[in-house]
């Protein structure tokens, strides 16, 4: 009996650990717009008066092999610290097939499969953690050296959490390569030690998230409308506070038709010990809203950022 | 009976070569930081290269105790950097400022002659390179060029358990 006892003990032990904790959080090396502007992969589009720019990762990998050493130097690094890395060039390979597949596949009926302008959009490349390189080399005479940028955002709350930068030593000699790879050795421990301590924040007080209520134009209520309980947006200002781990709870924009939550942390897994993104945390507050009656539609951009928009659901 | 046991730890003492008592100074001087590290080079590939200067009652002992030096300092101390040669300093690897005392078996082992410091640490340059100065009447410093192999101490720091890896805490 003891036996039995203490091998269910030692399972029960073995498999705890695990279950209860924060998912590990997953990282894309990318380079910084700032380096795709330098080397021409930047490219800019007007959209009624406004220019955006989006960057030609693909282009940029095709075509610049200092990029690729750098990539798989800071992948090398992160995957002997245990992390999970998303490799940019195979997801964006894959997303290429996902795209051609998807172009072809009909059912019996000819039907294409549905998916709508924002959900392209946002199948995108994701990761937890991007680590946005830059790097430039400056030449005077014969003499260069090279200054290395290396930052970590986290996609969540698009936050700088981590970031390391230097110019190293004049040099008439050494390769670029070399250089870049002396560049990562020198300020990786830096980094580490600054995104180390993020980490422990995230494990103590939760992930930040952006929360963003808004409402349909001809929904016939608005969040100023009262429920016979309270208001609207005191009832889910009120829901937010009883569910977030800790930091912001107050909105930082709230009008009748806009409520935005941001900098809200949610806990990393449910009290049953399921690991928890912004979506899912969001999941009782959607039910709360049914329960009163209010027809909701949510939207995610990116892994940290859910927006609830009130009085339709389709 | 008296006259034995202050006679004992006399003949103990008195047992040891002179060689050993300078070898057992020169720990002391390890163990009491009493060494200086210089930037030599940006690291490279998970090992730094680092100027080490230690001292001791003679030029080899103080040489020998260069590659023990530099991996307590890589420990303890961090690499140091150089502004006028752009090289940036490398922290402690030993973040817990306790774990000195914390893990003093585990360091003690470590640090014994002939120890596991050792796979880490080669003086990288012949002995004709190195800086030798007469600091006092008893004792000599000598700078000696050192390779640190810091990533493979790191790793073995945290395999180890005297150093949380970046992603503990986390579901793997």
């Amino acid at each position: 009996m003891k036996r039995i006892l203490l091998s269910i003990f030692i399972i029960a032990a073995s498999v705890l650990p695990s279950f209860g904790q924060a998912a590990l959080p997953s990282i894309m090396v990318i380079p910084s717009d700032a380096w795709c502007k330098t080397n021409g992969f930047l490219n800019a589009y007007e959209n009624n008066g406004v220019t955006s720019y989006v960057a030609d990762y693909r282009a940029a990998l095709i075509n610049s092999p200092e990029l690729k050493t750098v990539i798989s130097l800071i992948n090398n690094k992160m995957t002997s610290e245990g992390f999970r890395l998303v490799d940019l060039e195979s997801t964006l390979k894959n997303i290429e097939t996902e795209n051609a597949l998807n172009s072809v596949t009909t059912s019996s009926m000819g039907d294409m499969m549905a998916e709508t302008p924002r959900e392209q959009m946002s199948r995108v490349a994701k990761a937890d953690i991007w680590i946005e390189v830059n790097w430039y080399l400056t030449q005077m005479g014969p003499q260069k050296s090279l200054t290395f940028e290396m930052r970590a955002l986290d996609s969540y709350s698009l936050k700088d959490v981590a970031s390391a930068q230097g110019t190293s030593g004049k040099t008439y000699m050494v390769e670029i390569p070399v250089l870049v790879e002396e560049a990562v050795s020198s300020y990786f421990y830096d980094f580490t030690t600054q995104l180390k301590s993020y980490f422990k924040e995230i494990l103590q007080n939760g992930r930040e998230i952006t929360l963003e209520i808004r409402v349909w134009e001809n929904a016939g209520f608005n969040l100023d409308t009262d429920m016979g309980t309270d208001f609207l947006g005191y009832m889910i200002e009120d829901w937010v506070m009883e569910n977030a781990a800790g930091g912001m709870k107050t909105p930082s924009t709230a009008s009748e038709n806009i409520l935005v939550f941001r900098g809200v942390r949610m806990p990393n897994t449910t009290p049953e010990g399921r690991q928890v993104d912004a979506r899912y945390w969001t999941r009782p507050l959607v039910r709360m809203l049914k329960e009163n009656n209010i027809s909701s539609k949510l939207y995610t951009k990116g892994l940290g950022q859910v927006t609830i928009v009130l009085g339709q659901d389709l | 009976m008296i006259l034995m046991a202050v006679m004992i730890p006399f003949s103990m003492v008195a047992s040891d070569s002179p060689q050993k008592q300078k070898k057992k100074k020169a720990d002391k001087n390890t163990a009491e930081w009493y060494y200086e590290l210089e930037a030599y080079s940006a690291p490279y590939r998970g090992s730094c290269n680092v100027k080490v200067w230690s001292y001791g009652p003679d030029i080899i002992t103080a040489r020998d105790q260069a590659t023990k030096n530099a991996v307590h300092g890589a420990f303890f101390r961090g690499i140091p950097g150089d502004p006028q040669k752009r090289i940036n300093p490398l922290p402690p690897l030993v973040d817990d400022i306790m774990a000195e005392t914390t893990y003093k078996e585990f360091f003690d082992k470590f640090f014994e002659n002939g120890g596991a410091y050792l796979r880490y640490a080669t003086k990288t340059m012949s002995a004709g390179n190195d800086e030798i100065l007469k600091y006092d009447k008893k004792n000599y410093k000598v700078g000696v060029i050192v390779t640190v192999q810091y990533d493979a101490l790191n790793k073995m720091l945290v395999d180890q358990g005297i150093k949380k890896s970046l992603t503990s805490g986390f579901a793997k």
